[in-house]
């Protein structure tokens, strides 16, 4: 059941909390994304010309987008809940009636719309240094923004559901996350690699989010995009199926 | 009739090995003011989390307003209003903003209006657009009021509202809270201050190590115990005499005894007194 005041507010509890200091939450990946271009795409593209036919500055683009946007999605929800565990304002959200639905939305939410805020921000930033800045294929480009956000948004409320301490929250981003999107082949292209690393990125799921988001920016690919999109829709299912299930069980929140 | 507020019916809850609820059975009438009372560890708290849904309880039956608050959550939180022992705060948020918000996650529509003359109520207004950070102790604990009272519950459940809090500032939410039981508010109660459950409670609950040893009106507690009349005799020595079995003292008799006595005192019995007496007895 969904109880559209309930969901606004918790919504607008999550976004405006990011909001209150953006410097840190959308300032901040919008420089680290300037950076990134300033090296990757002067000093590095100024060797490697093209990929896939691409300019590699342009080919870039989507890659280092997601890897701003998706840590921020996954920040989002993941920082809130711990933060509400260690100052005890946890009872905020488990007082009120809210629905493990309405929970699940909420968090899914801030964190979606911190990751678009992002996303949006940086393919700006993007165009003024490569003069790109329209997308080949609107629908595939959406969607993939959605998908893979909205996944790293409820991958952030799982980890912020499970975790104990910040260690936690921060580990799993250094250890699992960075890693899986450095090797998702946004800075390179599959070809570039061994066999065997070939057929291993074909497992990282951030793969398909940066290929199937680099196909309706660029409209260039390394699988087919519509499996990109099925791969990313999919994993963002079954992260929402598994964050209403832990907030439905009240899995690791009571006391 | 009156209805019952809260009832407890056989409530049981472990922790593993311990066991913090063992067979809690009581019931508070609507409009009553009840305090709880009992040592640290007594489960106090984990009544009242199995009371908000926070805890889910091993056995026994709990209702809140005639709904079991596992199987009727939405109607039950409704209902409650709990003012939570620590003072605990988002930090990116103003008093204004989290009344507000309060209503909002209860899925009820802005109420400036209520929400001013709560801000009011508990002196707040001037400090209403400040980050809840910036607030002092005393502050904080009116906002923590606040908040549990934004959407209007008819069960107002105070976890040691007054602990850490001045003289002032008490005395202004025991009239607070007067006012509100006066609207027929039902209050529960948990303090360590036990004057303060003599002087605002309609009955007492003395909970120990799980068990709530006893379940009265405030009245009948305190007549358990019996008045006493100290004096100084005529050779200066402190004298002290019990009340009779029909209450009262036997004044004829005492200035037969005593002709010369002075610095005449009657001391009431005192809530403090029956407490330690029932805990000590666990």
């Amino acid at each position: 059941m969904i109880h559209p005041i309930r969901l606004w507010t918790l919504t607008y509890k999550e976004t405006s909390r990011f909001l209150k200091v953006w410097t840190q939450t959308v300032g901040s990946p919008v420089v680290i994304a300037v950076m990134y271009f300033a090296v990757f795409g002067g000093a590095l593209g100024s060797r490697i010309t093209e990929l896939k036919g691409v300019p590699y500055s342009i080919f870039i683009i989507p890659g280092l987008v997601l890897l701003q946007s998706t840590t921020n999605a996954y920040m989002n929800p993941s920082s809130s809940l711990i933060i509400a565990k260690y100052s005890g304002t946890m009872s905020d959200i488990l007082l009120p009636p809210l629905s493990a639905l309405e929970k699940t939305l909420g968090y899914l939410l801030g964190g979606l719309l911190r990751g678009l805020m992002v996303s949006i921000l940086i393919f700006a930033v993007a165009g003024v240094f490569t003069g790109k800045y329209m997308p080949e294929h609107w629908l595939i480009f959406l969607a993939m923004l959605i998908f893979s956000n909205g996944a790293f948004a409820m991958l952030g409320t799982l980890i912020g559901i499970w975790a104990k301490n910040f260690d936690q929250i921060s580990g799993f981003s250094t250890f699992v996350l960075t890693p899986m999107g450095f090797l998702g082949a946004i800075f390179y292209s599959l070809d570039m690699l061994p066999p065997l690393a070939q057929t291993l990125s074909l497992f990282n799921p951030f793969f398909y989010f940066a290929d199937g988001l680099r196909y309706g920016f660029l409209g260039v690919q390394e699988v087919d995009p519509l499996f990109s999109v099925g791969m990313a829709g999919l994993i963002f299912v079954v992260l929402f199926g598994l964050n209403w299930l832990a907030f439905f069980k009240n899995w690791r929140l009571g006391i | 009739m009156t209805q019952n507020a809260l009832v407890f019916n056989k409530v049981e809850k472990s922790f593993g090995e311990l066991k913090a609820l063992k067979n809690i059975s009581f019931t508070v009438e609507a409009g009553t003011f009840v305090a709880l009372l009992g040592p640290n560890g007594a489960g106090k708290t984990t009544l009242i989390n199995c009371l908000n849904g926070l805890t889910k309880r091993d056995g026994g039956e709990i209702l809140v307003m005639g709904e079991d608050p596992e199987v009727n959550p939405l109607h039950t939180k409704m209902a409650l209003g709990i003012v939570e022992q620590e003072l605990v705060f988002d930090p990116f948020f103003t008093p204004l903003e989290m009344l507000r918000m309060r209503r909002g996650l209860f899925g009820l529509k802005p109420d400036e209006e209520y929400v001013n003359w709560l801000l009011d109520k508990l002196s707040l207004t001037d400090k209403k657009n400040v980050r809840a950070r910036q607030l002092s102790g005393g502050m904080k604990r009116r906002l923590m009021i606040a908040k549990a009272l934004a959407h209007k519950p008819t069960i107002l459940i105070l976890d040691e509202p007054t602990a850490g809090v001045d003289v002032e500032l008490r005395n202004s939410l025991y009239e607070f809270l007067g006012e509100l039981k006066k609207e027929g508010m039902t209050i529960v109660l948990t303090t360590h201050y036990i004057e303060e459950a003599q002087l605002l409670a309609d009955k007492v609950a003395i909970q120990d190590a799980g068990e709530t040893l006893i379940f009265e009106s405030t009245k009948t507690l305190l007549g358990r115990k019996k008045k006493i009349l100290e004096l100084t005799n005529e050779d200066g020595e402190v004298v002290t005499l019990e009340e009779g079995e029909k209450g009262g003292f036997n004044l004829e008799k005492i200035s037969a005894d005593y002709p010369r006595a002075h610095n005449l005192r009657v001391i009431e019995p005192k809530l403090e007194d029956i407490f330690l007496e029932f805990t000590k007895k666990k």
